[in-house]
């Protein structure tokens, strides 16, 4: 039986918790000008790595709010919880964020408000 | 329709009843469940809240994680970071449920009367840790769940939320729905040890 660390309630049994799936997944602006192939890395596809995978889960059966957990999927082992919003801070759960495919997609790219000072120009 | 369903709950109370006399003879060990209808608000906010609380509820909101405040017989329980549980007698629940919502508002919130939405017991005995600890995966130590410590968690599958009231002392919330479930287990859980149900869900 695996054991979270619910940012707010501690140490708890698995049971207590349900998986969102993978996490950091960006939302594109409204007004994006993505074809279809590019929104869907965002809309369907979704990582399935051997090793280090960021996911979301809820403590379900506890304070029902949602967490980010870094968890190595062969191993099994819970690497870092962290606060929603947030990044991890471990390295190897670091690595895994800034190697994932995702940060590399235009759907990403499209998530970020332009730089300002740019516009106009 | 009617007719199975009341075969089905002789059957249930013919199976466990009432009490249950501990199988040594040791009257004292028995747990003690009583059935204690509450007045029950929950809370959401958005801001402070700790003058309006204090002055018209009697407590303010816990300042940590997984505890209630307690002030004669109300409490309140932290269910999450911008939620807490109110509990306070049964017929004071829709006065205070008018009174917070005309205070609070300078923020954003939300005050929802749950009193006959979940079922309140209350579990006496020297044993009630161990017994509970049959369904739940709480460490209810003594060392680690102390009085004025409250959790959400499952028993046997059912939504429950624990409040440690003193050592051997503790109040079960569930949902109305579950109460005849979670009081057959608990007379289930109990007989090694005995038991009595002193106050019914009707
Ligand atoms: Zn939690």
């Amino acid at each position: 039986m695996l054991q979270l660390n619910c940012p707010f309630c501690g140490l708890r049994d698995e049971a207590e918790f349900s998986c969102g799936g993978e996490a950091h997944i960006a939302r594109p602006l409204a007004g994006n000008q993505l074809n279809d192939k590019d929104f869907a890395d965002y809309l369907f596809l979704r990582d399935n790595p051997k090793g280090v995978f960021l996911e979301r889960w809820r403590h379900a059966a506890g304070c029902r709010r949602w967490f980010n957990v870094a968890r190595h999927t062969v191993s099994h082992e819970i690497i870092e919880t962290y606060a929603m919003g947030s990044l991890p801070k471990s390295k190897a759960a670091r690595q895994a964020y800034q190697e994932s495919w995702r940060r590399k997609t235009a759907a990403e790219a499209a998530s970020k408000p332009a730089k300002k000072g740019k516009e106009g120009r | 329709m009617a007719q199975a369903k009341s075969d089905a709950q002789q059957r249930q109370s013919a199976t466990l009843p009432r009490q249950m006399p501990n199988p040594e003879g040791r009257q004292e060990d028995c747990l003690q469940i009583n059935y204690h209808p509450q007045g029950l608000i929950n809370l959401r906010n958005s801001g402070d809240v700790s003058k309006i609380m204090s002055r018209h509820f009697g407590t303010a909101l816990p300042q940590e994680a997984n505890r209630f405040s307690v002030s004669g017989d109300r409490r309140a329980l932290w269910l999450g970071p911008d939620e807490s549980l109110l509990m306070c007698a049964d017929q004071d629940a829709a006065e205070l449920h008018r009174t917070l919502g005309t205070q609070l508002t300078d923020q954003h919130f939300q005050l929802t009367l749950l009193s006959d939405a979940l079922a309140v017991y209350e579990l006496n005995g020297p044993y009630v840790r161990e017994i509970l600890a049959k369904g739940c995966a709480l460490d209810l130590h003594v060392s680690v769940f102390r009085p004025g410590q409250c959790a959400q968690s499952s028993l046997d599958r059912a939504s429950v939320t624990l409040m440690c009231e003193a050592r051997n002392s503790f109040r079960l919330i569930c949902r109305t729905s579950f109460a005849d479930y979670v009081e057959t287990w608990l007379k289930d859980a109990a007989i090694e040890y005995g038991y009595s149900v002193r106050n019914r869900l009707k």
